[in-house]
């Protein structure tokens, strides 16, 4: 092994890795969740495999990690490549998270459509909560307006890093719907990425053109589908049908009946039920929908 | 020295106007004028042309239909007779050569010789054949069919307030007798190919554009008031007699119809080009806008289409076709009274729209040779 490549970050490392090991066949690639700074016993094995890193592929949000004096040390040794989370809601701008109140847990799964936990939360029958899964409700929240504000994101994250963001994205944009949840890129996306990332750390800028494909079994766990409105609006392919667990939902209805049951099993009453949402979200889904159903607060 | 792009509309630069957008969002449409709900709107053109159609229906604007189905006539039988389908029963219109032939045969100014072809045991319209689903028994009564369906298209070139001609082909087959042209070849869906009979011809520009200005010219003498609304559809050739690859003579069709649309466009004031074609074969759409077959527009397709025509077009429209009330049909021409199939013709209930299939007679070129052993697919 002629070096060794460390990628830390959240979920997304490790097809970032995946792909650096196809780039990079003759070194070693590790992959980890990246710490914060809470848990010293967490900094301390991540201490010990970045150690053994010659490239730190990390996740840009490392200030209070490289607070730490053993990790500020040893980061001056290495080789740093900054990289974003590929976070992006022009898709799928309903996901949001739920916790309950009470407990303080997520619902899990951990993505949620923001619609319904406001309906479950102001007891909203099914069928008037499927109502509100219109383009005139969407356009009324915003959601079209996410592209943009994600790829403005997206472009302030890449700048930072040191990216190119206009390949990424241009490249990623014409491949369709690239990601499957908000949080949650396509492998090819990752690929893209891992593939900045290898032309930063000494390959040859064609590679970018190189067609390398990752293997990826997240689409198992959890596939969002691109609303019918939504997708209308951005001229892709849409559904209303879910995979979640290796579980198909098939229709709003069931998806809808699903969301209700978990709420119900993972919070204490409906008022519990909590939104959870950088921003004024809470606000803005009291505002429209409960004009629209005339719920209120 | 000032840069003469500068300060240009961001519609002017491909990084701005192509690149950026959401997808989806790419707009090339620069209209300034709006469709009001009362206006009537005829359609005719290429198979593309039934969807814009559709969706004209679907909005709740005044779609006109100057030969309704005879009275009586069920929902079922008049989608399979194809009222309804088109502003009147004159099929598809691909050339622009047909659509000068299709005024001079309604206003009496051209009588093609050649205008009834066998099929089967019966007869078929030359100039439409597939417009009825089975060949009529006589003559006469082809004839007698035509005469009732021209005073319809006279009636509504005269009477339109929008007329909407979606531009399809340059490749024709003509009647060496009178040139005459023909929707599809002889020996396709009704006919006996001759080559003694019939030529084909492939219109070129100098052609198509003195076509289509002649075409224009006589809407405009007999309705002064009617716009003229130009799109080139970007559905491929489903063949070419030509030479020649049939994308190569795609390109070809389809940039001699964008150069006469857009000269059209620069040269009368009340024609206008809205850029389906563009829209469609856009880099941005990367080719999601067609069909597993690469020739078929898909419904992505269509409907970011239609989202631009009824943005631009009739703005006030824009409201999610469920949540419209619905307009009353619009009522048969006056001189529709003295048509033969139905003296007081009333039209039967509209089929939804969806219902409507989209009728292309150029398929029946691929159909009838599929019938005749052709595999389209190796």
């Amino acid at each position: 092994m002629s070096r060794c490549i460390l990628v830390s970050s959240n979920c997304q490392s490790g097809v970032i890795a995946s792909g650096l090991r196809l780039l990079f066949p003759d070194s070693e690639i590790l992959a980890e969740n990246q710490p914060g700074s809470g848990n010293a016993d967490v900094v301390r094995r991540f201490a010990e495999v970045l150690r053994r890193a010659d490239v730190w592929v990390r996740y840009h949000d490392f200030g209070s990690l490289i607070a730490d004096p053993e990790i500020s040390a040893l980061c001056a040794e290495k080789k740093t490549v900054d990289i974003p989370h590929i976070n992006f809601r022009g898709f799928h701008p309903d996901i949001f998270s739920a916790r309950s109140r009470a407990t303080g847990r997520l619902i899990t799964p951990n993505d949620h459509s923001g619609i319904l936990i406001w309906c479950y939360r102001h007891q909203i029958d099914p069928g008037d909560a499927a109502a509100l899964f219109s383009a005139e409700v969407f356009s009324n929240l915003g959601y079209f307006s996410l592209w943009d504000d994600g790829e403005r994101w997206l472009r302030g994250c890449f700048d930072w890093c040191g990216l190119d963001f206009r390949r990424f994205f241009q490249r990623a944009k014409r491949s369709g719907v690239f990601m499957y949840t908000a949080g949650h890129p396509k492998a090819h996306v990752l690929m893209l990425l891992a593939k900045l990332v290898g032309i930063k750390i000494g390959l040859d800028d064609r590679v970018f053109d190189d067609d390398i494909l990752v293997n990826d079994s997240f689409p198992e766990l959890l596939q969002w589908p691109v609303y019918p409105a939504v997708g209308e609006y951005l001229a892709v392919p849409s559904s209303y049908n879910w995979t979640i667990n290796r579980r198909r939902l098939t229709g709003l209805e069931s998806f809808i009946e699903f969301s209700y049951e978990r709420f119900a099993a993972e919070s204490e009453s409906p008022a519990d039920l909590e939104l959870i949402a950088y921003g004024p979200w809470a606000e803005r889904f009291d505002s429209v929908l409960g004009g629209k159903v005339g719920a209120g607060k | 020295m000032t840069n003469p792009y500068r300060d240009l509309p961001d519609h002017c630069y491909w990084s701005r106007a192509v690149t950026a957008p959401q997808p989806g969002q790419i707009d090339p449409v620069v209209a300034g004028v709006t469709i009001n709900a009362a206006a009537k709107i005829a359609t005719m053109g290429s198979c593309f042309a039934q969807h814009l159609a559709r969706h004209v229906r679907k909005s709740g604007l005044n779609y006109y239909i100057a030969e309704p189905a005879p009275e009586g006539l069920s929902a079922d039988e008049a989608v399979r007779r194809n009222y309804g389908t088109f502003s009147a029963r004159y099929g598809n219109v691909y050339t622009v050569r047909q659509a000068v032939q299709l005024f001079y045969r309604a206003f009496g100014i051209f009588a093609p010789q050649d205008d009834v072809w066998p099929k089967g045991s019966g007869f078929v319209d030359a100039f439409r054949p597939q417009i009825e689903p089975a060949e009529i028994a006589t003559i006469d009564a082809v004839r007698k069919s035509a005469r009732a369906h021209l005073a319809c298209v006279r009636e509504m070139f005269m009477t339109a307030d929008w007329l909407v001609f979606t531009l399809g082909l340059t490749e024709g087959w003509a009647s060496r007798i009178d040139g005459a042209v023909y929707p599809v070849a002889p020996g396709v869906s009704g006919g006996i190919f001759d080559p003694a009979k019939y030529e084909f011809i492939n219109f070129g520009v100098d052609q198509v554009r003195a076509d289509l200005e002649e075409f224009i010219t006589r809407v405009h003498q007999v309705n002064p008031s009617c716009q003229i609304l130009l799109t080139v559809s970007p559905v491929p050739l489903v063949a070419t007699y030509e030479q020649r690859h049939v994308w190569v003579s795609t390109t070809y069709s389809k940039a001699v119809l964008r150069v006469a649309a857009d000269e059209a466009a620069r040269h009368f004031g009340f024609v206008h080009y809205f850029p389906s074609y563009e829209v469609i074969t856009s880099p941005a759409a990367g080719g999601a806008y067609y069909q597993d077959d690469l020739r078929q527009v898909t419904d992505l397709g269509v409907g970011h289409v239609m989202k631009l025509f009824a943005k631009h077009y009739f703005p006030d429209r824009m409201k999610p076709a469920a949540e419209q009330q619905p307009t009353a049909a619009a009522p048969p021409p006056a001189s529709r009274a003295a048509g033969v199939e139905s003296a007081a013709a009333k039209a039967a209930p509209p089929p939804p729209p969806e219902a409507v299939p989209i009728v292309c007679d150029e398929e029946a070129i691929e159909q009838a040779l599929v019938a005749s052993g052709f595999r389209a697919v190796a």
